[in-house]
């Protein structure tokens, strides 16, 4: 097992130029190659978590303003969506085509985008180029000029794209599901908003929105690549330096989804019923998260041998594919799951659902599905730390989830100290099958 | 590769071209990765790159056999019978293999296209072994339950429904194809048509295993931390061990007749949320047609519309004629290849006039080339693409299982970004004549229905 087996942490020490690396967080592979991540501080005192890995000329950086969608005006639905596309269509001096021109020319991957929890960033780049690409992006952030032809641009695309969305089952059928988990919650609402809202939408909603989410204070930064100490903390000043401390959100208080004692349908003409169902889950930082990953993985991984895969799609043939996942947004965490089947066989699939968790939550799992899955959890937790793009990616949604870089060292013991009276007490107070909410696309029969 | 060389004057643009050149080279020396092939007694041919950032392994076995093997009328029997290969072998009962990765902690899925079948697992390296003796078994002793066999084929046909049936854009691509390719196997899904999946049997899915499944008739490939001398001793005590198929015939593919007539298909459908246009034209790949063309090919296809500096997105886009316009290379398939273009025009512009739009652009390109701006461009692109992909084994295992799977050597894959920065502005401009031809396309059209005034309240759901 290539399980992390030794964790290291160096005392501060001062760096040339006022960086301080406050900690440095060493992940040991059994055969003593190292993960090393540093908690970084820039002479600006913007932190940051860094990985150097010099083998390739690449550079990955991933960041979170914390607020997003979740802030939107009422009415005003899909403003931060669209404040982050259009942060990328002109910026500084540098007009709509000028901007992406240079983009271009370095052959850099940038996006950003806004999640109901969160406006995430996302820069790549040949380690060469880095300065340059590092250039763009701050003035992306910090000078977008939201130009009026940029604006109706990306308007019309996103009204298409709403249109084109009203008809994808998987997506109406999980924003629905929001809406019918959190009445009445900023939660509820579809982060890229309607074609009412986004129509509402004018220049100065989107400069002031802008100016509101992204600032220092709700900042989280990771940066992986073929790069040292100092250059990332000067790259972190570069990036964020001219960014105000302060943010305006309201982050959403905690909030259980509401269970609907009947699934709710959204009558469509398909060939296929794509169904959304969630249940209320323990959160990332509750002592019985561990268990949780473990049941999760028991029940929904997809796996030939997870519950719900062996009895909807290898016994019954009812569907190609039935997982289910945790979600831990910043008010809720949930186990979210999704399947498709026939219409005239969603009542009978349904059916298998309800008693698969309903004999998880009386009986526990049995002994063999247990320990596979702890094995598989602790087994293939480096199989997402291979490029610098998905170690970034990880450990930005392990900062987000509020923890620390040594919880790559920690995960797999956590894992482990799992028992199976664990799981079942958990599968217990989780797998409720009467607090389902079910949201189903299509003609389904009942 | 281009610094802004546009705004300099010549001389120093020459210096800041072979500076960039220079930096070009230090670039690749240390993205591209050592890879090294060799072939066992039985004719397995085996390729290894050597990944020693992590200590984990991606295995892959490619058939050379895909859904362009179906027979006539058993469409979807390729892939039917990879979806088979997770049953019971005579060692391992039904769904076993699937759970032994899973206690390793490694992750597995399989994959068919018109000319492969691929299996892959990514594991920890010491369980390499393991993978490799389970990989081995199942090539050669598959044992399938009529049972069993019957509920997996109602799981491919839920499978067609979810992917295909449920999306008319899928459905329109698929018609598409079926048009474009008027002879060659490349016309069917590679799913299968639903009528005939529906009739695949036991024996259809053995008949194709026994005929197909041979060492002789596949690429191991084994990227990650380890060396040749590591892989070549497990590999001969596994993969090695198994007979060749001595009789293995490969049915010969029609070739395509010469495209003398463009063709249109239509499909008007009530969960078209939008207009949208589809055009393909019939190219060479990377593995077939004359040396170069295709790596001029995806030259054109990025500067027609790769990314929002394309003529395609300046022109629809930036014009707010459409939401979306794009431009792909598909050039992933043995016998051939193609340009797609997509187009969604906004609500009230009509889809003939984008297509209209379209076809000038196409025929400037075609008259006049493309300008050297672009062709830099597009050059840092690929380059660009090329090293991020260096960066992911899974990407960097599939480039190569696929390219040798498809006969090109581990050179001809190495050399591709090589080869693609010496085309010219003349050769991107006579692949453009030659390929954009009307005669060679299919044109699709995704249409809502006619709205009734009833009917015509906003769908999408209010807060």
């Amino acid at each position: 097992m290539s399980a992390i087996t030794s964790c290291l942490r160096r005392l501060a020490r001062p760096l040339v130029g006022g960086l301080w690396a406050v900690l440095a967080v060493v992940a040991v592979p059994s055969d003593g190659r190292a993960l090393t991540v540093q908690e970084i501080v820039s002479p600006k005192g913007i932190k940051g978590w860094l990985v150097e890995e010099h083998s390739v000329p690449l550079i990955a950086v991933r960041f979170a303003f914390a607020g997003g969608a979740s802030q939107d005006p009422a009415g005003k639905e899909g403003l931060a969506s669209m404040v982050a596309d259009l942060l990328t269509e002109g910026a500084g001096d540098l007009s709509e085509e000028a901007f992406k021109a240079e983009v271009a020319q370095l052959g850099m991957r940038l996006s950003l985008a806004a999640g109901r929890d969160a406006v995430y960033g996302s820069l790549e780049t040949l380690s060469k180029r880095f300065e340059k690409a590092a250039e763009l992006l701050r003035l992306a952030l910090s000078s977008p000029r939201f130009d009026d032809d940029a604006i109706e641009r990306v308007r019309s695309q996103r009204l298409t794209d709403l249109a084109l969305a009203a008809n994808d089952p998987n997506r109406l059928a999980i924003e629905r599901w929001y809406l019918e988990a959190f009445p009445g919650n900023p939660y509820g609402r579809p982060p890229d908003g309607t074609p009412d809202s986004v129509g509402r939408i004018v220049r100065d909603d989107l400069s002031s929105q802008h100016a509101k989410l992204l600032a220092r204070g709700v900042l989280k930064v990771v940066i992986v690549g073929d790069l040292d100490q100092q250059a990332a903390a000067a790259a972190l000043d570069a990036l964020f330096g001219a960014l105000p401390e302060a943010a305006e959100v309201n982050l959403l208080p905690k909030v259980a989804p509401r269970p609907s004692p009947a699934p709710v349908v959204v009558d469509k003409d398909l060939p296929a019923a794509t169904a959304t169902f969630g249940l209320a889950a323990v959160a990332s930082d509750d002592k019985d998260f561990p268990a949780l990953e473990v049941l999760n993985h028991i029940i929904g991984s997809g796996d030939f041998d997870a519950s719900l895969t062996e009895e909807i799609r290898v016994k019954r043939g009812l569907a190609y594919s039935v997982q289910t996942g945790l979600v831990h947004d910043s008010i809720t965490s949930l186990l979210l799951g999704a399947f498709s089947t026939k219409n005239d066989t969603m009542g009978a699939a349904l059916g298998v659902l309800k008693d698969v968790l309903a004999t998880t939550a009386r009986d526990g799992p049995d002994q063999g599905k247990f320990e596979n899955a702890k094995r598989y959890l602790t087994g293939s937790y480096l199989l997402d730390f291979d490029t610098n793009g998905k170690v970034a990616s990880s450990l930005l949604s392990i900062w987000v989830d509020g923890e620390r870089p040594d919880y790559l060292t920690r995960h797999n013991a956590k894992i482990n100290a799992v028992t199976l009276a664990d799981v079942k007490r958990v599968a217990g107070a989780v797998l409720k099958s009467d607090q389902l909410t079910v949201t189903i696309v299509g003609k389904p029969r009942l | 590769m281009s610094i802004s060389a546009t705004c300099n004057p010549s001389w120093r643009r020459g210096f800041l071209l072979a500076f960039a050149a220079l930096l070009l080279l230090t670039v690749r020396a240390k993205a591209e990765p050592t890879v090294n092939t060799f072939t066992l007694g039985n004719g397995m041919q085996v390729v290894v790159i050597e990944d020693h950032r992590v200590p984990v392994v991606t295995h892959m076995v490619w058939y050379r056999a895909g859904a362009a093997e179906d027979p006539w009328g058993k469409s979807g029997i390729a892939h039917f019978l990879e979806h088979l290969m997770f049953k019971s072998t005579g060692k391992l009962k039904s769904g076993e293999f699937s759970r032994r990765i899973t206690r390793l902690g490694g992750r597995d899925n399989a994959t068919t296209t018109h000319d492969t079948t691929s299996y892959f697992q990514r594991v920890a390296k010491e369980n390499l072994r393991a993978v490799m003796e389970l990989e081995a078994d199942r090539m050669l002793n598959l044992r399938l339950v009529e049972d069993e066999v019957t509920t997996e084929r109602d799981v491919i046909l839920a499978e067609r429904r979810s992917n295909i049936d449920g999306n008319p854009l899928s459905l329109l691509s698929e018609q598409m194809l079926t048009a474009l390719y008027l002879n060659h196997p490349y016309r069917r899904p590679s799913i299968g048509w639903e009528h005939e999946m529906a009739k695949l049997s036991r024996q259809d899915a053995i008949a194709f295993y026994k005929q197909y499944y041979a060492p002789n008739n596949a690429v191991l490939v084994v990227a990650g931390d380890v060396t040749p001398g590591e892989v070549r001793p497990l590999a001969e005590a596994t993969y090695g061990r198994n007979k060749p198929n001595r009789g293995l015939v490969r049915p010969v593919r029609a070739d395509e007749p010469k495209p003398i007539a463009a063709r249109r298909v239509e499909i008007v459908d009530p969960r078209a949320g939008a207009n949208i246009l589809l055009r393909y034209y019939l190219t060479p790949s990377f593995a077939s047609g004359p040396p170069g063309d295709a790596e001029s090919l995806e030259l054109l296809a990025r500067i027609l519309g790769g990314d929002d500096t394309s003529r395609l997105y300046r022109r629809l886009v930036v014009e707010k004629l459409a939401s979306t316009a794009g431009a792909t290379f598909s050039s992933a398939g043995r016998d051939s290849g193609r340009i797609a273009f997509v187009v969604i025009p906004l609500e009230g512009v009509g889809i003939d006039k984008v297509e209209a739009i379209l076809d000038g652009i196409l025929g400037e390109v075609r008259d006049k080339g493309v300008t050297q701006v672009e062709l830099d461009r597009a050059k840092a692109a690929v380059e660009a693409t090329h090293v991020f992909e260096a960066d992911d084994q899974m990407q960097l295992a599939r480039r190569y299982g696929e390219g040798i799977a498809f006969g090109q050597s581990i050179a001809d894959i190495t050399g591709l970004a090589d080869r693609v920065a010496k085309r010219s502005l003349d050769d991107v401009k006579r692949v453009a004549g030659e390929y954009l031809k009307i005669e060679r396309s299919v044109t699709g059209t995704l249409l809502p229905p006619p709205r009734s005034p009833a009917d015509a309240a906003p769908q999408a759901a209010k807060p």
